[in-house]
């Protein structure tokens, strides 16, 4: 590839940042307003908030505010780390060093997340930086699935609500590691897997390749890009999570959880509902041990970290719907299946 | 691009390329649709196979302990999914008497009879069909029961050694000493803390306290006196006695006063009893309600009332009656005897009922003595002394103990012709009795105001089968209180 001239340089970055300025700037300003929105709402809110809001709107804004906060922190670490894997890690440092052969290296890969050990918030943005440093878009699938639940904080949590019973903690760690290296091995075969990304994110690649900023600049820059794309998404993720928990009755999903095949699907749906972090999803489901059997919660541990609500809005500032909807069929069949065996056998 | 060379590698014309393209293309799409096809067909299959299972035990919970020592105990089967029916047979094995029913997800298997010690219990429900699929299961669970401890105080003091209470169990007969002191009376347990009545050389008693802590804790008392009886809780950490100050110059208390011991702490404190009027009252007989805190007390002018052994509580006139004949064994159905009829008394309801035990079958020269009710349908344990001549002015003497049902009356044990029996005591699940025997022609130990015999010897009787389960030195079974 011909090195380009730096108007070149500066006019193709203008090019590619022309139809995403003003989307970030929205989204930041999105996010601004949510933010702002919440604040006031707890100012005016009285102390007696029954008589000025509804219950419902009450716990919309209360479960939508705390997927937030609880999110955010990991959301900003992902970000710092994806930036820093960008800026300082070098293009060619990982493939190097991984395994050459697919299977292996996508095993490798998976096991990320003990060294990086980021909740799936987190690990959006910084998947999006390990695919600007030359992996392929299975391997940042496989990362991006696996390393929520291969991951020490996870892990130990996990342990913790649950000791060795009915063996949810490895199954849960099993199940995280086949599922995330089965996605990674089937979109490994696709034939463009440039197609598999969004446009949006395509073109964040091609500018990062052509961006000869200085380092500091591109930092701030990439930081604002991150959160411009990730903070929406979030907020949008996290009002669809509180909106469901309310309409949805608890009651419901308890009732279908003491049958063992509807209690699989019911605890999955939950997860994808309540779209906690995987570092905190076993002591929510801790609740639910005694009424739901352990396939249920085993199949709540490994799809909820990997596909839930605010994931999703998450995972398409990168995938296409397309491949969404293909990883999500993937990931909740396997879950499911994971979940009916585990029912099954205990 | 680094990955771009990685993901597109193809050096090959266009034509070639695009074709190529396309084989991958329907390569990936086949591989997608098998995984997905894979993976929807495994739950299909593990989904169907799940719904032909039929409900699984998911946990089961009983308390091991309150089994043994209380009618009604539950075992709780967890299922894993609500029970919609039972359809088939519920055994027990050993065939215990129980009730079952059906409470959303569990299955509660409750047992109208304490269990017997130490014993392998195994509870299978057949034809239990969940409201999640069709199919029957058969539901097993088997647990062991507690043990329980079996305590004697063994006399040593005439061969110059110290007194013991000594404690075996019906699982495990090796004695160990659990208390020792140069001259105990009588002795209570509650759990593990065994409290026994020290005799100090100047005749007066002290409490010694052993299993709280390392050491054995002494409680010596105010004043000079005596303790008459002493018993514990069969479910409770509590000991309870009758203390009888020594005569003095002064006005004279009320004698035999009731004390409750919460051995649950690290120090233990004497409370007494209270009447009815909050005051102090002299008592007759007494008896722990298991399964609570509660105390029935008989004052010697034969008033019955309830009381909170904590004091928590003011105690509960309960009417006036010649005789306290204990509790059912495990329930709080109190036993009152009155010269024209017998009463039992649901301290739970307030419901009294008339009580009529059947007629032993008897021989003529069969004198029968201390009677000990086992169920509210009157079986009880009788004492019963034959008395025969040889026609020249020779008696001889045995000492049976009898089974007396409303279908037969069945000796379980005699004493045989070289001991003498000296007490009898039904065990808190009213399964196994002790009987206290000794040697004819034991020489009294000479304990003041407690004298009993030498070579005193516990045997541990089968109610059921007559089985000889123990035996074991010394006696003062504290199940007699």
């Amino acid at each position: 590839m011909t090195p380009p001239t730096t108007t070149t340089r500066r006019r193709a970055r203008m090019t590619a940042q022309s139809p995403r300025r003003p989307l970030g700037t929205i989204g930041l300003a999105i996010g601004l307003a949510v933010v702002a929105l919440f604040a006031a709402i707890r100012i005016l809110t009285p102390e007696d908030p029954g008589t000025a809001l509804a219950d419902a709107v009450q716990d919309f804004v209360t479960l939508s505010a705390s997927v937030v906060i609880e999110s955010l922190p990991f959301v900003f670490l992902g970000i710092v780390l994806s930036i820093a894997v960008q800026l300082w890690l070098p293009p060619d440092f990982l493939t190097r060093r991984l395994p050459a052969n697919g299977f292996l290296r996508r095993a490798f890969i998976s096991l990320l997340g003990i060294l990086l050990p980021v909740c799936e918030c987190g690990n959006v943005p910084l998947a999006r930086g390990l695919l600007q440093r030359g992996l392929t878009v299975g391997e940042s699938m496989t990362f991006l699935l696996a390393a929520p639940i291969l991951n020490p904080v996870t892990i130990i949590t996990t342990y913790q609500a649950f000791g060795w019973q009915d063996g949810i903690l490895v199954w849960r760690i099993v199940g995280g590691f086949v599922i995330a290296n089965l996605v990674g091995w089937v979109f490994s075969r696709h034939p463009d897997p440039m197609s598999l990304l969004t446009p949006a994110f395509q073109a964040a690649c091609a500018r990062e390749h052509a961006d000869a900023a200085t380092t500091p600049r591109r930092g701030a820059r990439m930081f604002v890009e991150e959160t411009s794309a990730m903070l929406p998404a979030l907020f949008v993720g996290s009002a669809i999570a509180g909106f469901i928990q309310v309409a949805v009755s608890r009651d419901i999903l308890i009732t279908l959880g003491q049958n063992p095949v509807l209690s699989v699907f019911a605890l999955m749906l939950l997860a994808f509902v309540v779209a906690l972090c995987s570092n905190v999803d076993v002591f929510f489901v801790l609740a639910f041990g005694s009424t739901f059997m352990p396939g249920a919660i085993v199949a709540f541990l490994v799809f909820g970290p990997m596909i839930d609500v605010k994931m999703l809005a998450l995972m398409r500032t990168t995938f296409t719907t397309r491949t969404l909807v293909q990883l999500t069929a993937i990931v909740a069949l396997a879950s499911a299946a994971l979940g009916l065996a585990v029912n099954l056998a205990a | 691009m680094s990955r771009g060379s990685r993901m597109s590698t193809d050096h090959r014309n266009p034509r070639e390329g695009d074709r190529a393209r396309q084989a991958e293309g329907r390569r990936f799409r086949r591989g997608l649709t098998a995984t997905i096809g894979v993976l929807a067909g495994a739950s299909v299959l593990l989904g169907a196979a799940s719904l032909t299972q039929g409900p699984k035990l998911a946990d089961a919970a009983i308390d091991v302990e309150r089994a043994t020592t209380l009618a009604g105990s539950r075992l709780v089967l967890e299922l894993n999914q609500p029970v919609d029916r039972v359809d088939g047979d519920v055994v027990v094995t050993p065939d215990e008497s129980f009730e079952l029913e059906i409470d959303g997800d569990r299955l509660v298997v409750s047992f109208d009879e304490p269990l017997p010690y130490d014993e392998a219990v195994t509870v299978t429900i057949d034809g239990v069909v969940g409201t999640a699929q069709p199919a029957a299961a058969t539901i097993e669970y088997r647990f062991t029961t507690a043990d329980e401890p079996v305590h004697t105080l063994v006399r040593r003091s005439p061969e110059g050694e110290p007194d013991v209470v000594r404690r075996s169990s019906v699982g495990d007969p090796t004695p160990e000493d659990v208390l020792e002191a140069p001259r105990l009376r009588s002795f209570a347990h509650a759990g593990d803390v065994v409290v026994g009545v020290a005799i100090e050389d100047d005749g007066s008693n002290s409490l010694r306290v052993a299993g709280i802590g390392d050491t054995t804790q002494t409680i010596a008392f105010p004043e000079p006196g005596t303790v008459n009886s002493i018993g514990g809780s069969t479910t409770q950490p509590l000991v309870a006695y009758t203390f009888n100050p020594a005569a003095g110059d002064a006005e004279p208390a009320p004698q035999s006063v009731l004390y409750t011991l919460d051995v649950s702490g690290a120090a233990a404190e004497p409370v007494p009893v209270l009447g009815p009027d909050g005051t102090p009252v002299t008592v007759n007989d007494w008896v722990f309600v298991p399964g609570t805190t509660s105390v029935v007390v008989q004052d010697v002018d034969g008033a019955v009332f309830l009381a909170d052994a904590l004091g928590l509580s003011p105690a509960q006139p309960l009417g006036t009656h010649a005789e306290l004949r204990g509790m059912l064994p495990g329930t709080t159905d109190l036993i009152l005897a009155d010269p024209d009829r017998g009463t039992i008394l649901d301290l739970e309801t307030g419901e009294a009922r008339e009580n009529v035990l059947p007629s032993a079958e008897l021989p003529d020269e069969a004198y029968p003595g201390h009677v000990m009710q086992l169920d509210d349908t009157g079986t009880h344990l009788l004492e019963v002394l034959i008395v025969s001549g040889d026609g020249v002015g020779s008696v001889a003497t045995e000492a049976l103990l009898a089974r007396v049902g409303e279908a037969e009356t069945v000796v379980l044990h005699a004493t045989g012709a070289d001991s003498r029996r000296l007490a009898t005591c039904v065990s808190p699940n009213g399964r196994l009795v002790a009987v206290e025997t000794a040697p004819i022609g034991a020489d009294s130990d000479g304990y003041p105001n407690a004298p009993s015999l030498v070579g005193r010897l516990t045997t541990i009787v089968d109610i059921e089968t007559g089985e000889v389960v123990l035996t074991q030195n010394g006696g003062s079974s504290d199940w007699c209180h």
